[in-house]
């Protein structure tokens, strides 16, 4: 890891994993992710799935998505932090949340 | 796997039962892995950054163990005719931004889910159980659940 990178303290990826899908999108930045670009990323991973695929896992987005905006009136969440939220029925279809280093989801004042 | 009856299964609307059932997989993973190799319990902060706790089981309990693994116990809403349960391994980061392989294990807690995922764990934890050999064993001991 590079100096540069040494000052991204706070990191973490959303992921669509199981059932032949493996897409994710991450974040590495000098302050907390925001719930705005946290809502941004979340919506740019639904983007990267298949309209069926994304159809499998709609419940489980919700279930993120209200997950990240009930952490932003509490003051976001700390690493580590990890959710997955599994499609009910299935093997390993599911959504993750992964909170690696650092502070996520404050409300946008809170920084930038 | 039909019949079982839930463990704890108001865990999700009693708080009080959500504790117990926490300190229950405490237990029970306090027996099946030796301590010795155990470097955190509850690695996961399931709460918010103001400190309010979240109890939603997932996950319900974390364990970080040498070298390089990690246990992660997601415990769901009993809702299904039979108890289900599956386990993937993913791959994360340790607190030294090292890798780590770690098991996740998601339920309903029956007696018969508790059982496998106890031995999962437990195979888990030997040093020697790569990957590859954990998803092997996952894919038997499951189906053979279904």
């Amino acid at each position: 890891m590079s100096k540069k990178d040494d000052n991204l303290e706070h990191r973490g990826r959303f992921q669509a994993q199981g059932g032949g899908v493996e897409e994710s999108e991450s974040w590495a930045q000098g302050s907390p992710l925001s719930i705005f670009k946290a809502l941004g990323l979340l919506r740019k991973l639904m983007l990267k799935l298949t309209t069926k695929d994304l159809k499998r896992r709609e419940k489980e987005f919700k279930k993120a998505e209200s997950l990240i905006k009930e952490a932003s009136g509490n003051g976001g969440v700390l690493a580590k932090f990890s959710k997955s939220f599994k499609v009910k029925g299935s093997k390993d279809e599911r959504v993750d949340i992964e909170v690696l280093s650092g502070k996520a989801f404050v409300k946008d004042k809170e920084h930038e | 796997m039909n019949g079982l009856k839930f463990l704890f299964e108001n865990f999700l609307r009693d708080k009080r039962v959500y504790v117990l059932n926490q300190s229950f997989w405490a237990s029970q993973l306090g027996k099946a892995i030796p301590e010795d190799i155990i470097e955190l319990k509850n690695w996961y902060h399931n709460e918010f950054a103001n400190g309010l706790k979240i109890y939603d089981g997932n996950p319900i309990y974390s364990l970080l163990i040498r070298p390089n693994k990690s246990i992660r116990i997601i415990q769901e809403e009993p809702e299904s005719v039979a108890p289900e349960i599956t386990a993937w391994i993913q791959e994360t980061e340790g607190n030294e931004k090292n890798k780590i392989e770690e098991l996740v294990i998601s339920l309903e807690l029956s007696e018969q889910t508790k059982a496998l995922t106890l031995e999962l764990a437990h195979q888990w934890a030997k040093k020697d159980t790569n990957t590859s050999a954990m998803e092997d064993l996952i894919a038997t001991k499951l189906k053979v659940a279904e």
